[in-house]
C-alpha cells in the first residue's frame, strides 16, 4: 500500500518549469508524486509486478524524452498515465489474455453498504487485501478504470483521456466491475464468516 | 433507492480507497534518474567569447606596441652602421612602455580574459 501523500507535492507545472530550465533533478519529484498510480495501473494491467515497474519506468522516460512536445493540453499526470496505460496494452498483446467471465445470474446475496459493515469484522489489513484480490479478477481495463475512477476520484472525461475509452464505454465497464466487486466479496466473505463461526 | 445507491457508492469507494495504491520497489526513482544521468549533461552551443580573428587583432596590436616601443626615439638611419646597444636600448623602452599603468591594465585584461575563455571552452566540452 501506498503510504506517501500528494499533499507533500508542488502543482505539476511547477516542477515542469524545472525541468525546462534545465534542472534535471526536478523530475525526481515528479516521478514520486506520480510513480504509485504509474505502478498500481500498469500491475492492474499485466498483473506481474516485475512487468508493471518495468512499464511505469519506462512511461516515465518516454515522458521525459517527450517533454519539448508536451503542449499542455492536457495536465501532465493525464499524459503520463495514458503512456503507462499504452505501454501496459502493448505488453498485453505479448502476452496471452485471461479474464473472469461475470455470471450474469449470480445472487447478490448484499450490497456494498452491508458487505463493508460486514467487513469490519476483519482486520485491515486483511480487508486490503480481500478487496486486492477482489480487483484482481477483474479484467485490465476494468482494474484501471475502478482505480482511477474510485481511488483517485478522476472524473470520468479523464479517465477517457487516459483509457481512449468513451464516457458510455466507462460507465458500462465500471457497472461491470462495481457488479463483480459486489459478487466476488461476497463470496470471500461468506467463506470468511463460515470459517469465524 | 437513490440514498440505498448513494450508500452504496460511498462503501464501495471506502473499501477501495483504504485498499490504496501499489507501490513499486524501493529503488524505483533512483533507477530511474540513474536511466537519466547520461543526459543530464547540457549541450553547450555557446560561441567563444573571443573570435580567431579577434585574438590575432589583439597579438598583432601587443606586437605593433612593442615594435613601436622599439623603434621610437631609435637612432638608426640610412648609412650608418648599426648600434648594437639596440638590444639595451630595447629593453629599457619596453619598460618604459609598460611603465604606463593603463596600457598595463588593457594588455593584462586581454590575456586574463583569453585565457578564461579558454578554459571555458575545455571545460564546457570535456
Amino acid at each position: 500500500m501506498c503510504h506517501s501523500s500528494k499533499m507533500k507535492y508542488l502543482d505539476d507545472e511547477v516542477y515542469l518549469e524545472k525541468i525546462r530550465a534545465g534542472n534535471v533533478q526536478a523530475y525526481s519529484f515528479l516521478v514520486n508524486k506520480h510513480k504509485s498510480l504509474a505502478f498500481t495501473l500498469a500491475l492492474r494491467m499485466v498483473r506481474n509486478r516485475e512487468d508493471a515497474e518495468e512499464i511505469a519506468q519506462d512511461a516515465f522516460l518516454k515522458a521525459y524524452h517527450a517533454l519539448p512536445e508536451f503542449k499542455g493540453d492536457s495536465k501532465f499526470s493525464t499524459w503520463l498515465f495514458r503512456i503507462v496505460y499504452n505501454n501496459s496494452i502493448n505488453k498485453l498483446r505479448k502476452n496471452v489474455k485471461a479474464t473472469v467471465a461475470i455470471d450474469e445470474q449470480a445472487e447478490y446475496d448484499l450490497n456494498f453498504a452491508e458487505m463493508e459493515e460486514e467487513l469490519k469484522i476483519l482486520h485491515a489489513k486483511e480487508r486490503r487485501l480481500y478487496v486486492k484480490e477482489a480487483i484482481d479478477t477483474l479484467d485490465e481495463e476494468e482494474g484501471v478504470i475502478i482505480t482511477l475512477f474510485y481511488i483517485e476520484e478522476l472524473p470520468s472525461a479523464t479517465i477517457s483521456e487516459i483509457t481512449g475509452l468513451t464516457d458510455a464505454n466507462i460507465r458500462v465497464k465500471l457497472h461491470r466491475a462495481r457488479k463483480k466487486l459486489q459478487l466476488i466479496l461476497q463470496n470471500k466473505l461468506k467463506g470468511e464468516l463460515k470459517e469465524l463461526l | 433507492m437513490k440514498n440505498k445507491m448513494h450508500n452504496d457508492e460511498e462503501a464501495i469507494k471506502k473499501l477501495l480507497k483504504e485498499s490504496g495504491l501499489e507501490s513499486p520497489s524501493s529503488d524505483f526513482t533512483r533507477n530511474l534518474m540513474s536511466a537519466l544521468a547520461p543526459e543530464r549533461k547540457p549541450v553547450f552551443t555557446g560561441q567563444p567569447i573571443f573570435s580567431r580573428n579577434q585574438v590575432i587583432f589583439f597579438i598583432s596590436l601587443f606586437s605593433i606596441i612593442l615594435l613601436y616601443a622599439a623603434v621610437s626615439g631609435s637612432t638608426f638611419s640610412i648609412g650608418r652602421v648599426p648600434d648594437f646597444t639596440i638590444a639595451e636600448d630595447l629593453i629599457s623602452k619596453i619598460s618604459t612602455t609598460f611603465s604606463s599603468p593603463l596600457l598595463l591594465i588593457v594588455m593584462i585584461s586581454g590575456w586574463v580574459l583569453y585565457i578564461l575563455d579558454s578554459f571555458m571552452k575545455r571545460t564546457l566540452s570535456s
